[in-house]
């Protein structure tokens, strides 16, 4: 699923330039820039996690460390690449425990940005192991039992979990209430074949952004849709 | 990936990624009062492997001094963050916990083992038990003095200015968060009084949600300065709070209730599960309306149910059998009318179910449903067509249930003992007060 405007880019820094003139630039090179003036209590985004963060020291001052910090424990900031954004002569002086995974030097070239971004987004989109299913814009990655959704992760119930790696291992095929309950539950489970449909609607929910992935066959059970463009 | 170490890995990731620091163990004492003691996420992965070890001689209902030691054996299933609590400096999460002995099997005491066993029961004759709860309840100033209501509401009304719709709806959006399906929420007849309906669920689910959102519904009223209350009858004059309980059996796919031939819809199994509830209903109240207050609410004029009957249309009867509309087989149901939300709804759902498994398996006739307002009825008309009625206050319900083998058999001997010893007490409590009403009726004129 394409992400309107491009992939995003979060861009912490203050009203103005220098910020707005970063964000010109990254607009130029495809990417959806936004921008978050700080102070921020909470970051918000719709239409899918940015691939990378960039913290501009240059607008942020002495507050770019407080930054830093709040970007380490937001659960979806975190995921992905944190760059720095400071004056070329600032450079040296750089704490690098704030955690970056990379750095621009002002004044820099749009090339070198580029390539940056794009090694950010290279990143965003393989952090992820061998056996990680993908569906459009949904993933998940068995080893590290994440899902996410446009690169924003979902919170899941254990069953609803279970439910959905099972559906996602065998795309396009359908199941019955009863066989998908024999699969996903517990032998000694008491509750009955209406749970499926409880926890398939919770899924739906929850995977909404990502479209509606799981078909329900009429008087079977219900079918994981493979998109027809990803279908072969 | 079913095994119990897969469970226990990705509760363990859901706890890192969501920045859990303590985990709260959930349990219930055997009148339904939630209890919990917490753990550090440090502590989290052998909790779910081996349990965690408690003393159970101070809850309501448990063990003895001499066999205190027991273990708390969380569901991985039922992990959750609680969203009321911050979640800067590390979230809260909650777990249920069934209670386990030292040598781990299952402890006869806890109430979420008793429904366990009579969903089993269900399970052996080939069904699944289906409920869906309306819990009553009504917000107050404080939880102290006499109760000061929030607003002049009525049924289904909107008022402006009711912060008490702020509170409901701040109250459906975080069950919603915990997985907790709403149907519906709306103002109850009585002035601040307000339902939120649950969708329904198997029944072990559901009695774990309606614990949950009995603690949301509190937890939202207390950061908002109020006090929300599921006390059966806290306003004289006004509707009680009930919990009507729509419940169906299921076989596999199939509304095991639902049947395209008959005039009703209603299957023959229906018919005999609704003779199941009549037949058992009057042992059975002690559990579905445990307090001295239930029984000020199963009184007439009130819309609660006094009368032993079941009907299609009226509400004052204890069951009622919602109009069959076309195309929806699966939501034929009866509603059990009697319940109140104070209940504990683990064994309020255990007993009903096994009534109603007693009437199938026993084949109950059903008797045929009341067409008339039986609150209209004369005495002797009532006599007539053998309705009876539900017991008259609590001491009347612990005789009737200290005679039933059915209760005795679905709470098993331990549960059934401490629960009725418990009941005879308060009993005995409250016969020995005396109230405002004898003060004020006696005390000029005698």
């Amino acid at each position: 699923m394409p992400e309107v405007g491009g992939p995003a880019v979060a861009i912490i820094g203050a009203e103005g330039e220098p910020t707005s003139g970063f964000a010109s630039d990254v607009q130029r090179l495809s990417y959806r820039p936004a921008v978050i003036v700080w102070p921020a209590s909470e970051f918000r985004f719709d239409g899918g996690a940015p691939i990378a963060t960039v913290v501009d020291f240059r607008a942020l001052g002495v507050h770019a460390e407080q930054a830093c910090k709040a970007v380490r424990r937001d659960r979806v900031l975190r995921r992905a690449s944190v760059i720095a954004l400071v004056f070329e002569q600032e450079g040296p002086r750089l704490d690098l425990s704030l955690g970056f995974d990379d750095v621009i030097l002002a004044p820099y070239r749009l090339s070198e940005l580029a390539a940056r971004l794009r090694l950010a987004r290279w990143r965003a989109d393989s952090n992820s192991s061998p056996e990680t299913l993908r569906v459009g814009a949904l993933t998940l990655n068995p080893a590290t039992y994440e899902v996410l959704v446009s690169r924003v992760p979902v919170e899941l119930t254990l069953k609803e979990y279970q439910l959905l790696l099972f559906l996602m291992r065998n795309p396009g095929r359908v199941f019955g209430r009863e066989e998908l309950l024999d699969r996903v539950w517990e032998m000694d489970y008491l509750g009955g074949t209406r749970t499926v449909d409880v926890h398939v609607r919770r899924l739906r929910a929850k995977t909404e952004a990502a479209g509606d992935l799981f078909e329900t066959v009429r008087g079977v059970g219900y079918r994981f849709v493979v998109p027809a463009a990803e279908a072969d | 990936m079913t095994s119990r170490a897969e469970q226990v890995q990705y509760v363990l990731n859901q706890a890192r990624e969501q920045d859990v620091k303590f985990i709260r163990m959930w349990f219930t004492d055997i009148l339904g009062f939630l209890k919990s003691f917490a753990i550090t996420v440090e502590e989290l992965e052998t909790s779910l492997t081996e349990g965690q070890g408690f003393d159970g001689s101070s809850i309501q209902g448990f063990a003895r001094i001499d066999e205190s030691d027991m273990i708390a054996m969380p569901d991985p299933t039922t992990f959750a963050v609680l969203p009321w609590r911050p979640r800067e400096g590390g979230a809260v999460a909650r777990m249920f916990c069934d209670i386990l002995q030292a040598d781990g099997t299952p402890y006869v005491g806890d109430p979420r083992y008793v429904l366990k066993r009579a969903l089993k029961r269900a399970a052996d004759l080939g069904f699944t038990y289906y409920v869906g709860p309306e819990l009553e309840y009504f917000y107050f100033r404080e939880a102290n003095g006499p109760p000061q209501v929030l607003d002049r509401g009525g049924y289904f009304d909107l008022t402006p200015l009711d912060i008490a719709s702020d509170l409901r709806r701040e109250t459906v959006l975080t069950l919603e968060k915990m997985g907790i399906g709403v149907e519906y929420s709306h103002h109850e007849v009585a002035p601040s009084q307000h339902e939120i309906d649950l969708r329904y669920t198997d029944a072990l689910t559901m009695a774990d949600s309606a614990m949950t959102y009995r603690l949301v519904v509190k937890e939202v009223a207390m950061k908002h300065g109020a006090y929300a209350t599921f006390m059966p009858k806290p306003l004289y004059g006004e509707n009680g709070s009930g919990m009507h309980t729509h419940q169906s059996l299921f076989r596999g796919d199939k509304n095991a209730f639902f049947s395209p031939d008959a005039e009703d819809h209603l299957s023959d199994l229906a018919r005999h599960y609704i003779a199941g509830l009549l037949c058992h209903a009057r042992e059975i109240t002690v559990v579905t309306n445990q307090w001295v207050n239930s029984y000020k609410r199963l009184v007439p004029g009130y819309e609660a149910p006094i009368y032993v009957s079941w009907a299609t249309r009226n509400r004052s009867d204890l069951i009622r059998v919602p109009v069959y509309k076309p195309g929806k087989e699966n939501a034929t149901r009866i509603e059990y009318r009697s319940p109140d939300p104070a209940c504990n709804p683990y064994l309020a759902f255990a007993v009903m179910l096994t009534a109603g498994l007693e009437g199938i398996e026993k084949k109950y006739e059903c008797p045929p449903p009341v067409e008339r307002n039986v609150y209209e009825m004369t005495p002797e008309e009532r006599d007539a067509t053998g309705i009876e009625q539900l017991p008259g206050e609590l001491a009347d319900a612990v005789v009737e249930a200290e005679k039933s083998e059915l209760l005795r058999k679905t709470l098993g001997d331990h549960v059934f003992e401490k629960f009725l010893e418990n009941k005879k007490i308060e009993c005995h409590n409250y016969r020995t007060q005396v109230t405002e009403f004898e003060l004020d009726q006696y005390l000029p004129v005698l």
